[in-house]
């Protein structure tokens, strides 16, 4: 779709604005200007239709907590599980089955791990929506007029805007435009 | 277009073969190309698509009177056997004393079977960097969703009292009755269960941004709504895809195990009885290489169809149809071992019950069903040593049902013909399908089709996000100064 | 109807019985006699109680309410007269605890003594007495089915003028009319047919006609009666008499086409003396009897010999005669062929060696002719006195197939214009060359009394309904005369007359069955009548009741034989599941496979491969047409099935399938071969046999498969063999390996069930399938169902074929039930822990836990589990359910179900145990159902645990072993391996 002039770029004076939105073409623009950005210490987000390599680098993000959560997850399931079957067959319901004893972990084994696996996929995926904080079904950067491209062909990146003074509005969309973004655009809150 | 006339399946160490071919390979042609099939408005769906929907919805109606057959009423369908009240009942199978399992627990294995290959080809192919997945592991993932749905059919509906099935599951009740953890038919419950939920998840996580993605493309509100739902608010920020990435690679990492445990299990059920031809130590192994390979049979049938429908020659490419092919030769040879082995075994134990059984499967009244097994398992994908073979998609459809066809008497032989004689000759005996058993299996691919055809019209069949993700300007660091390609996304 | 009768729904009262008629029931009997409901039973009830498939929801319900209220009230019918519980099962009611009432069956031309459990007023289930002589505890198969004939929904409720329901007022009135009318005229033109009847009340009422109508005529017609023997006996020694055999005192047996351990005779009594002469307990290394077969059709008796040759029926005579001079006995001796001459001289020896503990028995489908022979042969033995004696014969009027066709001339002729029939069906078993329909048709006056409304009635002017013995008081005596006295469990269902009571009627007389019962034994009894009665009744037998022995003088020369026929013969054999015919509505007798075939709910023409091969025909069911000649021929078309053992050029026919009367279950099943059978041909005759083009019959066998395939199952030696190793079936091999177990395994400590079958006595009778089936309520499956190999008996008894010639191999028999493995397959795989074992070592299943996988049943290497395809009980006839043992959960669709051990009869006499104070069950204090039957004392049951118990001491003899052991699996059940007793000289 044709480019939108870059109009109303500002918010009406006094508003502080969520976000300085704008876009690139090619995921090597966006890489480069998050590393500058981030060099010149701003706190950005990316909104990119794929996962691009190295990007959370270049934006100064830290490596993902799910896997503990999952480990967590992982070890409940299982104890649970052996667990379970060690009380139903020895103590609740303890039956004489095929004369074997009524202790048979070897038994036990399949259905403990399936039950663990089963935890740990739960875990994931509950863990990783929970650490997204989605669902969401509004972000102030979904009012860039352009966003929706985020999920189809353009590299987003929205500077935001915090208290420790460090943003500054008009640095950051010196670095955009320099950089060749298109619609660099204020966001409200 | 042109690009379908290159040939990506030449070997060549220094360059890898392209995995997604055509001039216009941007990312918005991409989005376009698998999106539209999804947004084509309801009155412009395709005619053969329609056509095939009711062939499955008739399936489906068929399966829905043999089950009703089966459990409620019992004289819907005709020239069945009935009580002497008659009456619905397990007795409108044709199962038996000594038979007492059959097409039910065939069409179970045999479905279960088909459920592997997507699991295998998103987690396991992920794990080893296989980029070529990237163009098939959506719809194979469907796929093995709707085998699942299709297997667990079966056990539900093959128990004699069919409502009381939930006492499988430990649930606290009143009569402080339990479940026998014991049964390796408890464990497949277990399994199986595990084993759709997972793939579930696994399947609707890799959905989300593509449905982001429909939802933004979205015309019309009522599908940016519907479309916007599942898609959770996403919208592509980098900080979700580090957790995205991540929980993607655990969930793969999961799935591994358990795709490999679920066939285990269900090859339990028959590894851990006494019968011989039941009793046997190979089986794990050697189901879980019959079930890839009748996973993989089954993806090919499926997408070489849908290539064809939609035009995607440059997303599933010779390359992939060529690279199952190969896995499928490889697996119907283990296969074809386990055959082998079987029989050495059964000899070298010098246990006679168990020789006579393999000489029974080889030369006994079921001789017909175990030389169709042979012939489909073992000789047929040999055919997959010549290039020629391999790289043809006449052929590899071909093959493909004849794998699938192969499998089913595989699942078929094991089961009736180990059951028909045992241990005492006088209790042997011999097993009939009905017309309701023929109803139930053909149903079931009623089921099956309605699904996938549902799926493949409604949700994107291909992962866009990972096919822009193996792009070559997608790397960050490319530079498009040169012609993109050669050396291009790994594969 | 202005006075209340005794029975609700009776249709015709008797006055007579009112004073007996306990207070109590007064006002359920006005109930039952109020005019609506009685018209809603006769509406609803009588006729097609059973029909309710394509039966409007409307009449569903209808009939449904009037025979529930059936059911309350039949279920709490006691019986008028004052009848004796059988004390050593506790003499009072309980509700919920059942009691023993001894009674008699008339049966196999004899009588045997039953005790017969009651609940509630319900005859359930028939057990032996063990104190009378016939029975000694045990009974058969047909017996033990006839308490279902009692409730069979198609039974006659009302008797008939032709086709119009009457009631019993107008009936007894016609009698009543036709006596006084035939007094005038002496009873000149009249003429009674009654069957072989035993009963010396019945008798005593015949004597009493014949003496007030001495011109009428009294004949006997049975299909199977021991006719021939007495004919025989008359010209051997100038009498008719009735030989009493005793199996238990003769060393060497020859049965010449003679199923003696089966089917004639006393089959009980001789199969238990033949076992007891042949037990191997208790360190015993030598077996006391030694028998021969020489048959056509491979019987029960011919797998249980020691040796058998293959004779057709037509040579038996010769055989016979060969016999007689070998050991010198006279005679010309005869021609053989040189396998049957070193055969007969070996035996001959044999029996010449054993003078006077030897016995010869001849089969009942021998004429007079051979039977003479037979006698002379026993005399020559000097057997007469010991292992066989004569009495005088039951009856001395006119009988056989001969007198009957005499009596149809006579009826054609019109020289009898009025006939009455007590029960027998002749018009369907008399011989064909009789033409009885014919000849029924031309009489003026014709009576039938029948439990069916059945070919007979249907061509009679009058059909009355018949009391089962189960509903009315009757008497029998058994072969040597000792009678006992048959006391009714319940009032008649329907209202029905024994035959003495309707000649009673006939002669004016108005006495109750009870009262002419009573009558006949006053008579014989001078002293207290009363105490005599009282222990008759208590004990089911009448002391000191046995006839005389008679001393017959020395043959004379032995009759000549009919020239020998070349060619096909067909030879009649009463059928497995119907027996003459009287049995064909009988599920449990039609599903119960028969004991050499296999085959389920029909007949067939029963040939070797041979002479299979020899007629053409392509495979078992394939149709063969047999002719049999004479002036009429008759032809008879009926599926062929390959027999082993069967003799050269025989075709062994059963006769009794093919009824046509109204039967829902034995209309149309089988083939009625009856018109093959005349008086003169009358129990093997020359034939021809074709095949007939048009495919093949489909026949439902429970047993597919007829060899071992050289696995260890029933294990068998020779007595030499066993004695130098009595342990040659624990060989340790890899049948009989070391067995080692990975866990502590469970012990049993407290009893410890166990059952032990020994093979070496049993004969394969199958009595033990259907008590099973009476006692655990198992559902019949129909033959579609068993054609689908879905037949649902727990227990079942294993025929296979030994030996390398399968045109003559012997047969081996083992029943199998569940084998309750202590480390059972079965438990392990059912997800839902349905099966489980119990402390006492039972493999148990909670029928409503389980939820029909059929997992167990896949894994159970026996196959003894049965799952139940579909509601076996649905829609079950109300009167039907009478029969149900309320001790035994009715299983429904969907779930498994097999051998329990007979937990209810278990855990009733821990109960009682329990009750006396008793810290465990005594040895012997209960049997389970398929133990109690059993003639030959087979199979035990009881404690491991208690080391002296019987199943503990055969656990422990040598010659035991285990099914499948080596699978680690512990069956408990334990087999003894059979020992047969061949004579050095044959091999």
């Amino acid at each position: 779709m044709g480019e939108r002039p870059d109009t109303n770029e500002k918010l009406p004076d006094g508003m502080q604005p969520f976000a300085l939105v704008g876009y690139f073409d090619t995921p090597k623009d966006l890489y480069e200007t998050c590393e500058e950005l981030r060099d010149a210490g701003f706190k950005m987000d990316a909104h990119t239709p794929f996962p691009i390599h190295g990007l959370e680098k270049a934006m100064g993000v830290g490596a993902s907590k799910l896997p503990w959560i999952v480990l967590a997850c992982a070890i409940l399931g299982g104890i649970g599980a052996f667990t379970l079957q060690w009380w139903v067959h020895s103590v609740e319901y303890p039956q004489n089955i095929s004369g074997k004893p009524f202790f048979a972990y070897e038994a036990y084994i399949p259905v403990t791990f399936e039950l663990t696996v089963l935890a740990s996929a739960f875990g994931t995926f509950l863990g990783l929506w929970g650490l997204c904080r989605l669902p969401q079904y509004f972000h102030p950067v979904m009012q860039h007029p352009s966003f929706h491209r985020a999920t189809d062909d353009k590299f987003f990146v929205a500077v935001e805007a915090n208290d420790s003074g460090t943003f500054d509005v008009d640095r950051a969309r010196a670095i955009l435009t320099k950089r060749g973004a298109h619609e660099v655009v204020e966001v409200s809150p | 277009m042109a690009s379908e006339k290159i040939d990506n399946t030449y070997e060549d160490p220094t360059h890898r073969a392209p995995l997604v071919l055509g001039e216009d390979g941007s990312f918005q042609a991409v989005s376009d190309r698998i999106s539209s099939v999804v947004e084509v408005p309801i009155k412009k769906t395709a005619k053969p698509w329609v056509l095939l929907l009711l062939m499955a919805l008739s399936g489906l109606a068929l399966l829905g009177g043999a089950l009703t057959d089966l459990i409620v009423t019992g004289n819907i369908l005709p020239g069945n056997p009935s009580g002497p009240a008659g009456g619905a009942g397990t007795g409108r199978w044709g199962l038996n004393h000594p038979v007492g399992w059959a097409w039910d627990i065939t069409g179970f294995v045999f479905w279960i079977g088909i459920g592997h290959a997507g699991t295998l080809i998103s987690a396991i192919l992920f794990l080893f960097r296989q980029k070529w997945r990237t163009s098939i592991n959506r719809a194979a993932e469907a796929m093995t969703l709707f085998a699942v749905v299709s297997a667990l059919l079966y056990p539900t509906v093959h128990v004699g009292r069919v409502w009381f099935l939930y006492w499988v599951f430990p649930i606290p009740n009143q009569m402080g009755a339990w479940p026998n953890f014991r049964s390796p038919l408890a464990w497949d419950f277990f399994a199986v269960s595990t084993y759709g939920t997972v793939s579930l998840l696994f399947w609707f996580v890799g959905l989300v941004p593509d449905l982001a993605t429909i939802r933004d493309r979205a015309t019309n509100k009522i599908r940016a709504v519907i479309y916007g739902i599942f898609a959770l608010g996403w919208r592509g920020s980098a900080r979700h895809w580090v957790h995205y990435e991540r929980a993607y690679l655990i969930l793969a990492g999961l799935s591994t195990p358990l795709v490999l445990s679920v066939h285990t299990i269900v090859s339990f059920d028959f590894a851990t009885s006494v019968i011989p031809g039941w009793h046997t130590t190979i089986f794990p192994p050697y189901f879980v290489a019959g079930a890839v390979f009748s996973g993989f049979a089954m993806v090919q049938t499926l997408m070489l169809i849908a290539r064809k429908a939609y035009g995607w020659e440059n997303l599933i490419t010779l390359r992939h149809v060529e690279n199952m092919n190969k896995i499928m030769m490889a697996t119907g040879t283990m296969v074809g071992y386990a055959y082998g082995m079987e029989f050495f075994i059964a000899w070298y134990s010098g246990n006679e019950y168990e020789g006579f059984a393999f000489i029974n499967r080889a030369f006994g009244p079921y001789s017909w069903a175990y030389w169709t097994m042979v012939s489909c398992n073992v000789f047929f994908p040999q055919l997959f040593w010549f290039k020629g073979v391999r790289t043809s998609l006449g052929a590899s459809f071909v093959l493909s049902i004849i794998v699938n066809i192969g499998m089913w008497f595989e699942r078929f032989v094991i089961i009736v013909t180990s059951l028909h004689r045992d241990f005492l000759p006088s209790s042997w005996g011999y097993f009939r399908p009905t017309v309701t058993d023929i109803a139930t299996f053909i149903g079931t691919f009623g089921l099956f089709f309605t699904l996938f055809l549902l799926f493949i019209r409604v949700l994107p069949a291909i992962a866009i996000s990972e096919v822009k993700g193996i792009l070559p300007q997608a790397d960050p660091h490319h530079h498009d100064d040169h012609a993109h390609g050669k050396e291009a996304a790994h594969g | 109807m202005s006075k209340r009768g005794p029975y609700p729904f009776q249709y015709g009262l008797d006055q007579q019985q009112d004073e007996a008629t306990p207070r109590q029931w007064r006002s359920l009997d006005e109930y039952a006699n109020a005019k609506e409901f009685k018209e809603a039973l006769a509406r609803e009830f009588p006729d097609g109680a059973s029909e309710l498939n394509g039966s409007s929801r409307r009449e569903f319900i209808q009939l449904m309410g009037a025979s529930v209220a059936l059911a309350g009230l039949a279920g709490c019918r006691r019986p008028e007269e004052k009848i004796l519980p059988y004390t050593r099962r506790g003499d009072t009611l309980v509700e919920g605890r059942p009691l023993w009432f001894s009674s008699v069956v008339p049966f196999y031309d004899t009588a045997i003594g039953v005790t017969v459990e009651s609940h509630e007023g319900r005859p359930t289930k028939i057990e032996g007495n063990e104190k009378h002589p016939d029975s000694r505890g045990a009974t058969t198969a047909f017996v033990q089915a006839q308490v279902l004939d009692l409730y069979d929904p198609d039974r006659s409720t009302a008797p008939r003028e032709k086709d119009r329901v009457a009631n019993w007022e107008e009936a007894i009135d016609a009698l009543r009319k036709l006596g006084a009318a035939q007094k005038d005229k002496k009873g000149k033109g009249f003429a009674v047919l009654t069957e072989a009847h035993r009963s010396p009340t019945t008798q005593a009422q015949l004597d009493e006609l014949k003496k007030q109508l001495p011109e009428a005529k009294v004949v006997r017609y049975s299909p199977f009666s021991r006719w021939a023997s007495r004919e025989g006996a008359k010209l051997a020694f100038g009498q008719a008499l009735d030989a009493v055999v005793h199996v238990e005192k003769a060393k060497v047996l020859v049965a010449l086409d003679s199923d003696f351990l089966h089917n004639e005779s006393s089959p009980v009594k001789n199969a238990r003396a033949f076992a007891d002469g042949r037990r191997l307990g208790d360190g015993a290394k030598s077996i006391q009897n030694r028998l021969y077969a020489v048959e056509a059709a491979f019987t029960v008796t011919g797998a249980s010999a020691d040796h058998r040759l293959r004779a057709s029926s037509r040579d038996i005579g010769r055989i016979a005669a060969a016999i007689l001079a070998e050991v010198g006995g006279g005679g010309a001796g005869a021609q053989l062929d040189a396998k049957a001459q070193r055969f007969v001289k070996a035996m001959a020896k044999d029996l010449a060696s054993a003078k006077g503990e030897s016995l010869v028995l001849c089969g009942d489908n021998q004429p007079p002719a051979v039977h003479a022979i037979v006698h002379a042969i026993n005399h020559a033995l000097g057997n007469v006195g010991k292992s066989v004696e004569y009495v005088k014969p039951f009856s001395t009027d006119a009988e056989g197939p001969a007198a009957i066709v005499e009596l149809a001339k006579a009826m054609s002729s019109g020289e009898i214009d009025t006939l009455l029939i007590l029960g027998g069906n002749p018009v369907f078993d008399a011989p064909a060359d009789a033409d009885f329909a014919a000849a029924l048709g031309k009489v003026k006056t014709s009576i039938h009394l029948s439990h069916y409304v059945d070919e007979t009635s249907k061509a009679c002017g009058w059909h009355l309904n018949r009391a089962h013995w189960l509903e009315q008081w009757s008497d029998a005596r058994t072969d040597d005369g000792t009678a006992a006295i048959g006391q009714p469990l319940i009032a008649p269902l329907h209202g029905g007359k024994t035959d003495a009571e309707v000649l009673d009627r006939l002669l004016g007389g108005q006495r109750t069955a009870y009262q002419l019962v009573q009558a006949t034994w006053q008579g014989q009894t001078a002293i207290n009548f009363a105490k005599v009665w009282r222990k008759a009744l208590h004990d089911g037998v009448i002391d000191g009741s046995a006839a005389p022995r008679v001393t017959p003088s020395a043959p004379g020369a032995a009759p000549a034989l009919p020239p020998r026929f070349d060619g096909i013969e067909v030879v009649f054999a009463p059928d497995s599941h119907a027996y003459d015919g009287r049995l064909a509505n009988n599920s449990w007798m039609q599903e119960m496979p028969d004991q050499m075939t296999k085959v389920t709910w029909d007949n067939a023409a029963l040939m070797s491969p041979a002479t299979f091969r020899k007629l053409a025909l392509k495979q078992d069911g394939s149709w063969v047409e047999i002719t049999v000649g004479g002036p009429n021929q008759k032809k008879v078309k009926l599926p062929a099935l390959r027999t082993p053992g069967v003799a050269e050029d025989t075709i062994v026919v059963t006769v009794g399938q093919g009824r046509t009367a109204e039967l829902k279950v034995g209309k149309g099943k089988g083939f009625d071969t009856y018109p093959l059978r005349t008086s003169t041909g009358f129990g093997f005759a020359a034939a021809t046999a074709s095949k007939v083009s048009g495919g093949a019959y489909d026949l439902a066998q429970t047993q597919e498969h007829h060899v071992m395939e050289g696995r260890p199952l029933v294990r068998e030696a020779n007595l030499t063999k066993f004695r130098s190793n009595a342990k040659f079936a624990k060989e340790p091999d890899a049948h009989n390996p070391e067995l080692l177990s990975l866990w502590k395994e469970h012990e049993y400590t407290g009893h410890k069930w166990s059952m032990v079958v020994d093979l070496q006595s049993c004969i394969g009778c199958n009595a033990c399938m259907v008590a099973c089936q009476a006692e655990n309520n198992i559902p019949v499956v129909g033959k579609s169902g068993v054609l689908m190999g879905r037949e649902m008996h727990w227990m079942r008894i294993d025929r296979y074929y030994t030996g390398d010639d399968m045109e003559d191999p012997q047969a081996v028999m083992q029943p199998l039930m569940c084998q309750h493995c202590e480390n059972a397959p079965c438990e392990q795989v059912c997800p839902v822990g349905a099966t489980t074992h119990s402390p006492e070592g039972l493999n148990d299943i909670a029928y409503n836990r389980c939820i029909g996988t059929r997992y167990c049943a896949n894994n159970c290497p026996y196959k003894v589990r049965r799952f139940n395809f579909f509601n076996y009980n649905k829609d079950m006839n109300e009167l039907r359910t009478m029969q149900y043992n309320p001790e035994v959960t009715v299983r429904t669709r969907g779930v498994i179900e097999k051998c329990s051990y007979c937990v209810q009869r278990i855990q009733r006499a821990k109960i009682d145990a329990h009750r006396a104070g008793q810290q465990k069950v005594a040895d012997g204090s209960f049997q389970v159902a398929c133990q109690q039957v059993c003639p030959t004392r087979a199979i035990s049951f009881g404690d491991l645990n208690d080391k002296e118990s019987v199943v503990a001491k055969a656990a422990a003899l040598p010659q035991q072993y285990q099914l499948l052991a080596e699978l680690n699996i512990k069956p408990r059940t334990n087999y003894l391996a059979r020992v047969r007793n061949p004579n050095p000289e044959l091999g």
